[in-house]
């Protein structure tokens, strides 16, 4: 005998009762209850720890048991095993199974996941996407006043657009270069509609052109590989996914950590436009390491004065963003272009105290030292 | 056991003392006490919710429903959501009894799916053509209100609590009263932004700013009653059983809390600004730069910290405004939740969320769900609910499905 709670199902009354089995038959008894139900017609609950479990009958009515081993044993006896999905639920065995999936799943979605998801749509997405992406960015820039005037070209702007000319590398998307000075400082960017813009800050930290042609190497890379698209199908994947994961939680919590991962995303894409610029400069024969001289240059670069694009209160924050818009390259809701560093960076009180340095892995770049390392391997 | 418990005292409504007996549970069918007596004194017996889920227990629930969805690329998820809503109405107890969700995955499944096909056309549509975005924005705004009610029908039609159902009975055209127009008034500002808004480039100017904000102001003045619209809709025209609950809550409460909302924001917000102008004009004047910054930025991360416990006080204010209004019959229920109890549990889980890259979940759900749940009472004679016929009439909510976690708790 087993006390248990029966609600007749035609009222919320309360009968106390007790049952038993005997033979095919439950018998259920109380004061003004007298039911016999066949084993087979009953339904069972699953049974949590703490909650009376439930029995439903088949007239409507039902049966709440506290007691967790009668319960058990009145399901045994029905023959009714506890569904496969319950049975691993109650093992922390499979728990913690489970917890491996998710975690297998979260990295190989990282690793492999994302990343293949987002060639398949690069593969897969006209070229117009590309321009419609870069639509408007540079009128925006000119309108924040981030951009100089488009003043003509100097001799040496010509000669290097001629000399970028006959480099001649097919990237899928007619390309054209404007030099303009750009407030972020030394920089250059591929709109994904193929403008290519090289800031004349950049121009006047080096004088050698071949430096300045790896820049623009790196620069068609980007074009080359449809950066901005992978970028934005990248960011938009895996802000879904820790939307989805954590977005109940707290946004912010899921756009951070899914900002993390698209910064990995943006220094692989880094990565690879820079082994296609140095592809590039050694098949026609030119070297690489002007470029990383440049580099080692940026990476000291001190502003002028009154130069800086960064409002004051942001330069202040510690570790504070201090990026050109142009270097968010695979930021979801960048417009603009793939930038060739983050020369920002460098900008704000350089001389007067040592700058931030931005962990690799908050970073939209490679570590510069392991650039300019590639650069330096060069073959000539 | 007496048939009825004796009652909490409302003066303490929030004393913590979880074994009394009130909180044990009705085994014995209650006796009903001849009508004289009931009328001339009317014992108001309290029976406080409590929720007896635990966070090892769900976890192990969550872990393995969520592997099966990511093994299933999504389509557990609705099985999933199922369970999890079991267990939380099993593990929600009042007056000895809990409670049961009846959903059948497979409405909740189809119902995500059309979620999801209307949320991917809503995404793509703007990126072929501005006609089809329109059509597709209308689409939404016509079918939302249907999609609402549906909702609660299914929610609450698969609600039991001792052998009756719920039902949600409200009427279709009265969900499109409340929902139409403040959709429209979301739509018109959208359009409003598209036709008078900045071009592509183009600094917007002042002047447009300041229509906007006026609209924005606008509907942010309208917001309270709205929520207040959607409340009473939704309390008042639930039914447990043949017995229908009722609400008494007025828009009037909604804009009070949301007054005071807006002063705990405003106020500290002018005292941090002035203090700061002041400290800044006297002696932060001869503060090299980086004391400056060491200064400045634990006051703006404070404050934003500070609007981050805004959420869990509006969330346990408006709690207690919606189910104190609540009736069910003549059974009133109150709600006793303090903020800071609230903000004390929010505070914890979202920093143990951060800390376990979200591992800790199952464990605040539940913690959540206790401090919510256990600071509802019942007021009244519970016969209201102990013995009420458990006649239908209401829609059985089998054949509805869900498409958004519209809750109401219960």
């Amino acid at each position: 005998m087993t006390s248990a709670i029966y609600f007749d199902g035609r009222s919320t009354r309360a009968h106390s009762v007790e049952f038993l089995v005997e033979g095919e038959f439950l018998h259920i008894t109380g004061e003004s209850v007298k039911l016999v139900e066949v084993l087979r017609s009953l339904r069972f609950t699953v049974a949590y720890a703490h909650a009376p479990s439930r029995i439903d009958l088949p007239g409507g009515g039902s049966l709440e048991v506290g007691d967790k081993e009668a319960f058990h044993a009145l399901r045994l006896a029905c023959g009714r095993a506890p569904s496969h999905v319950e049975r691993l639920e109650s093992s922390l065995r499979y728990a913690l199974a489970g917890l491996v999936v998710m975690v297998l799943a979260g990295v190989s979605a990282y690793l492999w996941g994302v990343p293949l998801a987002a060639d398949l749509i690069v593969e897969h997405a006209p070229r117009s996407l590309d321009a419609r992406l870069a639509k408007g960015s540079l009128d925006q820039l000119e309108t924040l006043g981030w951009l100089g005037p488009a003043t003509p070209l100097t001799v040496r702007e010509t000669r290097i657009s001629e000399r970028f000319a006959t480099l001649a590398a097919p990237v899928g998307v007619p390309y054209h270069l404007i030099f303009r000075s750009f407030k972020g400082g030394p920089n250059a960017f591929a709109l994904p509609d193929g403008t290519i813009l090289m800031s004349r800050e950049l121009e006047e930290l080096s004088d050698n052109d071949d430096a300045l042609l790896f820049v623009l190497g790196h620069e068609l890379g980007h074009l080359r590989y449809r950066h901005g698209v992978k970028g934005l199908a990248r960011a938009t994947m895996t802000s879904v996914i820790m939307m989805w994961y954590v977005g109940d939680v707290s946004s912010a919590l899921a756009i951070a950590t899914a900002g993390v991962a698209n910064l990995s995303y943006s220094r692989a894409a880094e990565a690879e436009a820079d082994s296609f610029g140095s592809r590039l400069m050694h098949q026609n024969g030119l070297s690489t390491k002007p470029a990383a001289q440049l580099f080692r240059a940026m990476e000291t670069y001190v502003p002028k004065p009154n130069q800086s694009l960064v409002p004051d209160w942001i330069k202040k924050l510690p570790g504070g963003k201090k990026d050109a818009p142009a270097s968010s390259s695979g930021d979801a809701s960048s417009k603009t272009g793939e930038s060739i560093d983050q020369p920002a960076e460098s900008s704000g009180n350089v001389a007067k105290r040592p700058r931030v340095k931005i962990p690799t892995y908050l970073s939209t770049h490679p570590a510069t030292e392991d650039r300019i390392e590639l650069l330096e391997q060069d073959k000539d | 056991m007496s048939s009825i418990d004796p009652p909490l005292d409302p003066s303490r409504p929030s004393d913590p003392s979880p074994d009394v007996d009130f909180l044990l549970p009705l085994v014995a069918a209650p006796t009903p006490l001849p009508p004289s007596d009931r009328v001339a004194t009317p014992p108001p017996a309290a029976y406080a919710m409590r929720f007896t889920g635990s966070g090892e227990e769900y976890f192990k629930i969550w872990a393995v429903n969520l592997a099966l969805t990511i093994v299933t690329i999504g389509i557990f998820s609705a099985w999933a959501k199922v369970r999890r809503l079991r267990y939380f109405y099993a593990n929600t107890m009042l007056a000895g009894s809990t409670f049961d969700f009846h959903g059948a995955p497979a409405a909740i499944l189809r119902g995500r799916l059309i979620a999801l096909v209307v949320l991917l056309a809503y995404t793509f549509a703007p990126r072929i053509s501005p006609i089809l975005y329109g059509v597709v924005a209308a689409f939404i705004l016509l079918v939302f209100p249907w999609l609402y009610w549906r909702s609660l029908r299914f929610r609450l039609g698969n609600t039991s609590y001792r052998g009756a159902r719920f039902s949600f009975r409200g009427k279709l055209s009265a969900a499109y009263a409340i929902l139409l127009p403040p959709a429209l008034l979301f739509l018109g500002l959208n359009v409003l932004v598209v036709m008078f808004g900045p071009k592509t480039g183009q600094m917007p100017d002042l002047s447009f700013f300041s229509k906007i904000g006026m609209v924005y102001l606008l509907a942010l003045l309208v917001t309270p009653y709205y929520y207040h619209r959607m409340r009473a809709y939704q309390h008042g025209n639930a039914y447990f059983g043949a017995t229908p609950f009722s609400y008494s809550g007025t828009a009037g409460q909604f804009y009070k809390l949301s007054g005071k909302l807006v002063l705990l924001w405003f106020v500290p917000l002018v005292v941090v600004l002035a203090l700061g102008g002041l400290v800044a004009a006297t002696v932060g004047r001869s503060w090299p730069k980086e004391v400056a910054i060491f200064a400045i930025l634990p006051v703006i991360l404070g404050f934003y910290f500070y609007l981050f416990l805004l959420i869990p006080y509006a969330s346990a204010r408006s709690q207690n405004i919606v189910w104190g209004q609540t009736q069910l019959g003549d059974v009133s229920l109150t709600s006793t939740l303090r903020a800071r109890d609230l903000t004390a549990v929010l505070v914890v889980n979202f920093l143990l969320n951060a800390c376990t890259m979200g591992l800790f979940r199952p464990f605040a759900a539940v913690r959540a769900a206790r401090v919510r749940q256990e600071a509802i009472a019942f007021y009244g004679n519970p016969a209201q609910f102990e013995n009420v016929p458990v006649a239908t009439g209401g829609p059985t909510g089998a054949e509805f499905g869900e498409m958004f976690g519209f809750d109401i708790a219960l």
